[in-house]
């Protein structure tokens, strides 16, 4: 196996490796890139789908208020119609007449303004009109339009209320105001919703000085509570306040409805603002927190982002798998086309191959031709079995004295060959040859082989033959290399075997 | 090679648990309370006496020990027992209602209490007047109508008249229409209704009134109720904006801008806070700057209670349940008057 290593080297199997794990890494940038656009994408549809969605709600509230607010307006608006039809004169018998008529349950009070000024109410009402300045909203009431007041405390009640003023005619001249003071819970109920949930806040808005009055909660002593907007932005994320300011700007300019959403510490909330048509200057605003509108798309977007990870992770694990499996066969293939079984050693293929290449970059190196002296007679006389037993040793022997330096080579039968690629010194190949036959005896004297006629070695003696060629010097091929060092073998032969010659 | 494994695993790990998990840091503040004390005689107690108990925002303070007196002189004039208690800081309304329940324990024929939370005292309120004690309010309304009558200051209105007197006071020191004016502000509570009616009020009246270059700044600081947390507010819009004046709806926040301006000698900083503690009376007094404040009826609230809370047990009723007992605004200008030396004196 070693070998195999040496042969596939080095950069091979790390280049193979490098573009196996820039592969990995470009598919993992590109899976998790398209989950986060597909996370991006989620989100903006989200934040649509709630920007939409709270418009719409707010729109609905809006509506309910102005609908609400334009009942009593009318209701109000017909209360003067009915005084006008009266044939009553002074203000002060129709203001007696309208007290002992009208059911008190359904206003906090009522009463009339003469044309010269005069309030008719109770002292307390009296008292409000000079608090709160009403006179002054009374006159902006003309023809077929009522006029509002805005959100103030009742000294009688305790309550946020609002007064309604309509002007009076009687036979087409002027005859003072009816005003009608409603409490603010009328309006604020209309906003309130039981079904959107519990963390949804709903708010009357005046634009200009920002001041909110809360219009929903779970408790009813929540609704009335006043505010402002400066104080509830508070904890609203940095990065989204611009935007925030913004929203408000565009409501002060005038705009009928608008939309921002920001994120309060990890909550996203959607907020709008839609302008009541029937109350100057005020608006409804909703501000309705992200999982209350899309729970349903949040928790569909995490499953498929888990999903899409987990299958980022399982395609990633199944690659490395794999991978790893492809690169262990195609090693046990590449060993099985290159090495000769029996031995273990490079076949001859294989060899030829690598020291071809190796010769022909012209660098200096040994080739040794080697076979095992009377192989033939100790298959006869020891059985195929032994025979075996001595080429695996006399392998192993090369391949522990060579393959640091260089190839071995099964060339077929009982021959070898080793192409020693260092910078060996002649002397010291001479050295490591004479070291084999020891090495030899002492592996197969240590190891037996059943049922083999005869596994015991003490009567064999091992020798070998080898011929060496120098490169350049004998020969600038293999072939030539090959040709000088079977010459050496053959003298050797010659001379009597159980040794070995350098080519001269 | 396994290295490399090994930080591929680390990296998607890694990236795995910022997707699911996300990066959080959580943020907490924490406010201490303090454990409000039993009630205890204001009033020499007899038995044939009805007995009133009194709940006040807190026991530290000036303001509220003026009405404690009043409560105290008013019981001694008109015979009855009075105990009292009341929190150490004005956002425990969980400690006032446990005094409310240990009122109705106690027997109260009748409780005088300022609520801390106007919303989220409400619930408590309504469940005692609704066991049949008349509960009259001083100083701050709840958000319910179960409760016999409030006497306070209309803060909305109130507000009204801090814008003016801001509006008036940067006028006399020479501001005019075109130049550029920012106003800071700091609360003590974001759910305290006085404080955001007040505030409500003086938004209106700013936007009324004050010239369109007149700006107030958007950033409003919250400091819970602490006077060091509102010093450290007051430095805070000091550095972060160019402030021509600043406006506190509450006594604490009054505080904590008054000991800046002194400690930084900010002399052209116009001041409009609320109540009489040491502080701001020094810039009053003081001809080096420009402060105004204004100042409650606390007096006459705690006294108007009590003789209310002995009418309500007498069966007695009233046309109205909310009655404005008004403010003063004190300034160097009219600290001579007489009608402010005596709101200063019940001060």
């Amino acid at each position: 196996m070693s070998q195999v290593r040496n042969i596939m080297s080095g950069k091979d199997m790390m280049g193979r490796r490098f573009h196996f794990v820039r592969f990995i890494v470009i598919y993992l940038v590109l899976c998790i890139a398209g989950i986060a656009f597909l996370a991006f994408y989620f989100n903006e549809l989200i934040v649509t789908h709630d920007e939409e969605l709270t418009t719409q709600i707010g729109s609905l509230v809006a509506e309910k208020m102005d609908h609400s607010i334009r009942y009593m307006s009318d209701s109000v608006e017909n209360m003067g119609q009915v005084i006008d039809t009266q044939d009553v004169m002074d203000t002060p018998t129709t203001y007696e007449e309208l007290i002992g008529s009208v059911d008190e349950a359904t206003y906090e009070s009522l009463g009339l303004i003469a044309p010269d000024g005069t309030v008719y109410a109770t002292e307390a009402e009296i008292n409000e009109f000079e608090k709160w300045e009403l006179l002054a909203v009374a006159e902006e009431a003309h023809d077929g339009q009522v006029a509002m007041s805005s959100p103030y405390r009742s000294s009688i009640t305790g309550k946020q209320v609002f007064t309604l003023f309509t002007k009076l005619e009687k036979n087409g001249e002027y005859a003072g105001v009816l005003f009608v003071t409603y409490p603010l819970t009328e309006i604020e109920r209309m906003a309130d919703t039981r079904s959107l949930d519990s963390n949804t806040e709903i708010w009357l808005m005046n634009a200009a000085a920002g001041n909110i009055i809360n219009c929903s909660g779970q408790e009813d002593y929540q609704l009335g509570s006043w505010s402002n907007i400066r104080l509830v932005s508070g904890d609203i994320n940095r990065s989204d306040m611009d935007d925030y300011e913004e929203w408000f700007d565009n409501m002060r300019k005038g705009d009928d409805y608008g939309v921002v959403s920001f994120n309060i510490g990890k909550t996203r909330y959607t907020q709008v603002f839609t302008k009541i048509n029937s109350m100057d200057g005020w608006y409804i605003v909703i501000r309705i927190p992200g999982n209350s509108l899309s729970s349903a798309s949040q928790d569909y977007r995490r499953d498929v982002m888990v999903f899409l990870l987990l299958m980022t992770l399982a395609t990633f694990a199944l690659m490395v798998f794999f991978y790893r499996r492809n690169r262990l066969e195609n090693e046990l293939l590449q060993n099985l086309s290159i090495h000769d079984p029996l031995t273990d050693v490079l076949n001859r293929r294989a060899f030829e191959v690598n020291a071809d290449k190796y010769i022909r970059q012209r660098r200096s190196c040994i080739l040794i031709f080697l076979d095992v002296d009377h192989f033939k007679d100790v298959n006869d006389n020891f059985g195929h079995k032994a025979g075996d037993r001595v080429l695996i040793s006399f392998a192993s022997a090369l391949k522990t004295l060579f393959a640091d330096d260089g190839f071995v080579s099964r060339y077929g039968g009982d021959e070898f060959e080793v192409l020693v690629t260092g910078n060996l010194k002649p002397k010291v190949v001479d050295m490591k040859l004479k070291k084999i036959k020891p090495m030899v005896s002492e592996l197969l004297n240590s190891s037996t082989t059943e049922g083999d006629r005869n596994d015991d070695f003490s009567e064999y003696k091992f020798t070998f033959s080898a011929g060496l060629a120098i490169s350049p010097d004998n020969g600038k091929t293999l072939q030539e290399l090959r040709r000088a060092a079977d010459e050496s073998l053959y003298k050797v032969k010659n001379e009597g075997r159980d040794g070995f010659s350098w080519h001269s | 090679m396994t290295v490399i494994w090994r930080k591929m695993a680390a990296l998607v790990a890694a990236v795995l648990l910022l997707t699911l998990c996300g990066c959080s840091r959580n943020q907490r503040e924490e406010h201490h309370t303090i454990v409000a004390p039993e009630f205890v005689p204001l009033t020499t107690i007899r038995e044939d006496q009805p007995n009133i108990y009194l709940i006040v925002k807190n026991l530290d303070s000036n303001y509220w020990q003026v009405i404690i007196d009043a409560v105290r002189d008013t019981g001694y004039d008109l015979n009855c027992n009075v105990f009292y208690s009341g929190t150490y800081s004005e956002v425990d309304w969980t400690e006032q209602s446990k005094l409310l329940d240990e009122a109705r324990d106690s027997g109260a024929d009748a409780v005088i209490i300022s609520p801390d939370d106007s919303v989220n005292l409400a619930g408590k309120i309504s469940e005692i007047y609704r066991c049949g004690i008349p509960v009259i309010l001083v100083d701050t309304i709840a958000n319910t109508e179960d409760f016999s009558i409030c006497y306070m200051t209309d803060n909305y209105m109130a507000g009204q008249q801090a814008a003016d007197e801001m509006i008036r006071s940067l006028f006399e020191n020479g501001y005019g229409d075109a130049d550029k004016v920012l106003i800071g502000i700091q609360v003590g509570s974001t759910s305290s209704q006085t404080i955001n009616e007040r505030l409500a009020g003086f938004y209106q009246a700013w936007y009324d009134s004050a010239p369109d270059s007149w700006e107030i700044c958007n950033e409003i600081l919250c400091n819970d109720g602490e006077i060091g947390i509102a010093e450290d507010c007051a430095e805070e819009l000091f550095d972060k904006y160019d402030l021509t004046g600043v406006f506190a709806p509450n006594n604490g926040s009054t505080v904590g801008f008054a000991r800046v301006i002194e400690e930084r000698e900010l002399h052209d900083m116009v001041l409009v806070g609320f109540d009489y503690s040491d502080e701001v009376r020094q810039l009053v007094e003081s001809d080096e700057y420009i402060a105004s404040t204004l100042l409650q009826r606390q007096y006459d609230m705690g006294s108007l209670a009590l003789e209310s809370a002995l009418e309500f047990i007498d069966g007695e009723e009233t046309e109205l349940k909310f009655v404005d007992t008004g403010v003063i605004v004190v300034n160097s200008s009219d600290l001579n008057s007489p009608e402010v030396c005596d709101a200063i004196a019940r001060n």
